[in-house]
């Protein structure tokens, strides 16, 4: 505590004046994209299914279709903002899911320690080494393509990426001399957890979800371009990006490159956004020492 | 073995804290590391007594293990009594009830004891609700004990976060937080090390007046010898994990009967008198591990002789005190 409280006030607000153009950006992006997704049924012009032969692989700018059509004449607009559905709440199951796996076993592994933290660390270093992706696709060959089981895979697949962190920080909090404070009044190891401990993790937690939701998002979107994720006739932008290829080998890439582009805007977004989360909480952690 | 004719009072049923012959050791056979040999400390209801010595010395393992936090790994002998509840041989759930009911602990850095993201007012109303006080009545006493301690406008402070109080004045926070629960014991491990001369006074008044009117027993943890006489019903002075003497307050600085006290008493600056060279001990202070055979502190005494060597000096009389030394007649103030 070296700096003072008033220049401590001085300093978090000067950050926050200088936030990045880009974030305001990707936010914003983000904002917009949620928002179409939730309000997809009343705000595309046309249904995501209605095919129309006469007018297929409209090119961006025909009257009634802003982004074109594909090749079976369905809006390429409505189907992105229907897309949008799945496309980001198929991430977000998975980043909930692993999330709280990854809370559970890293905190387990902290307060534990001894050989149950070896274990358990061992354990996330195996499936940390195997991609994910193929555990997707394995569980798929199981279980059958549809959503449900590849967010179940990747959300085990992703939770070392939040159970590593949880367990350092776990262990690096639990040092404190506050949490034996907490002790002495009392409380049991668990309440503490989850009363302090873990509170005092959660903006760290929270930029390390949102750069899970953009791998989350590409792996699902390769997934479904793979035919192991969304079932047509349902859309998801990675199932969009697949229906489209004939369509680019034919020189008319719109139906294609539209999707794509939701995917690498939404993923840049996310990751600019956890990036600044992440270095908001080291800056004032570094300010608070 | 001679350490077995105690002159210091036998522990009693009715003593809030009775440590008798308390010995702790990490590691076991060959590599065992010894911490603390032999310890006997008895706090009555409502008394205050000091446990001084440098760092290192066991003073706060001491007080630790009145909770039942043992370093990890640690095997301890002898016996640990809090409220005549047997704390060595209890188990985790009688462990947590004494913590919560009638133990409490006050720590060196107050800011470091509270955790930094919480309002004043969970902190207080906390160990209250786990106790089975409703919110309404937890919201309450917080109030109440914050006014105790004063703190002005507790309606305000319970609303504070930490970084928003001075050091004395979350000290006073954390020792509310101590008191909520209306112990019989009180730990205090150097509560003022961390604060400025002048809080310093205030803080351990506060302690004082608290304790006087709840009739709580404390163990007031500390380097400062000054302090301790001046605080302290009796005195315990360790040296490398054992006791090495115990004295009524007032007479230790009158007359010290360990060499080790005499030279911490003469190592402190005076503001009294005439200006006099402070008095470094020689050498430097040695953990019981490394402690020479026999009277641990022979090897920095100018008193010690051979038969200093010969075993452990048991603690015996002389004049107020009961001191671990083989001549403390020649331990002159």
């Amino acid at each position: 505590m070296t700096l003072t409280i008033p220049a401590l006030r001085a300093a978090t607000a000067g950050r926050r004046r200088r936030r990045p153009l880009g974030v305001t950006l990707a936010v914003a992006f983000l904002a917009l994209a949620t928002v179409t997704a939730v309000l997809a049924p009343v705000l595309a012009p046309h249904p995501p299914d209605a095919t129309s032969l006469l007018n297929s692989l409209a090119p961006p700018g025909t009257e009634g279709h802003p982004l074109g059509t594909d090749s079976t004449g369905r809006d390429v607009l409505s189907r992105i903002m229907y897309g949008a559905r799945l496309s980001l709440l198929a991430p977000l199951g998975v980043v909930l899911l692993s999330g709280l796996l990854g809370t559970a076993v890293g905190l387990l592994a902290a307060r534990a320690g001894g050989w149950a933290d070896a274990v358990l660390s061992r354990g996330m270093d195996i499936v940390f080494a195997f991609p994910s992706l193929l555990l997707a696709m394995l569980v798929v060959a199981v279980f059958g393509p549809g959503l449900t089981a590849p967010i179940c895979a990747l959300a085990v697949g992703y939770t070392p990426f939040v159970g590593r962190v949880v367990r350092s920080m776990a262990i690096q909090e639990g040092a404190r001399p506050y949490m034996e404070c907490y002790r002495v009044m009392g409380f049991g190891e668990w309440s503490v957890a989850l009363r302090h401990l873990l509170p005092n993790m959660l903006p760290v937690l929270l930029a390390q979800s949102a750069l899970a939701f953009g791998y989350a998002l590409v792996d699902l979107a390769a997934l479904s371009y793979l035919g192991l994720g969304v079932r047509p006739p349902d859309a998801d932008w990675g199932s969009m990006i697949a229906e489209a290829r004939s369509a680019i080998l034919q020189g008319e890439p719109w139906s294609g490159l539209l999707p794509g582009l939701a995917v690498i805007l939404t993923v840049v977004s996310v990751n600019v956004l956890g990036e600044h989360l992440g270095g908001a909480v080291s800056g004032k952690q570094r300010a608070g020492t | 073995m001679l350490m077995d004719k105690e002159t210091t009072a036998r522990p009693d049923e009715r003593d809030v804290l009775g440590i008798s012959r308390l010995g702790l050791a990490v590691g076991s056979g060959e590599r065992a590391t010894p911490l603390l040999a032999g310890v006997t400390v008895r706090v009555g209801r409502g008394e205050t007594v000091g446990l001084v010595g440098e760092s290192g010395s066991g003073k706060s393992l001491t007080a630790r293990t009145a909770l039942g936090m043992l370093p990890p790994g640690a095997r301890a002998t002898g016996r640990v009594t809090v409220s005549g509840v047997d704390v060595l041989a209890a188990g985790r759930r009688t462990l947590r009830d004494l913590r919560r009911t009638r133990v409490s602990m006050i720590f060196q850095d107050p800011r470091a004891s509270i955790n930094p993201v919480r309002r004043i007012g969970d902190y207080l109303t906390e160990g209250l609700r786990a106790r089975g006080v409703p919110a309404r009545a937890a919201a309450g006493q917080a109030l109440d004990l914050l006014d105790r301690v004063g703190i002005r406008d507790p309606r305000a402070a319970v609303r504070r976060y930490p970084h928003q109080f001075s050091g004395g004045m979350l000290q006073r926070v954390v020792i509310a937080g101590a008191l909520s629960t209306e112990p019989e014991l009180l730990l205090a491990d150097e509560p003022t090390t961390a604060l400025d001369v002048t809080t310093q006074a205030e803080v351990v008044g506060l302690l004082r007046n608290l304790q006087r009117d709840h009739g709580t027993g404390m163990l007031f943890v500390t380097h400062d010898l000054d302090l301790a006489a001046a605080v302290c019903d009796r005195v315990y002075v360790m040296y490398a994990g054992r006791i090495v003497e115990e004295a009524p307050g007032a007479s230790l600085f009158a007359a010290p009967a360990h060499p080790y006290t005499k030279a911490l008493l003469e190592a402190s600056p005076s503001v009294h008198g005439d200006k006099a060279a402070i008095k470094a001990i020689a050498g430097r202070p040695r953990s019981l591990a490394e402690s020479p055979s026999g009277c641990s502190f022979r090897d920095r005494c100018p008193l010690a002789g051979d038969d200093c060597a010969e075993r452990v000096p048991a603690h015996r009389p002389h004049g107020a005190s009961a001191t671990a030394c083989l001549r403390p007649e020649q331990v002159m103030p």
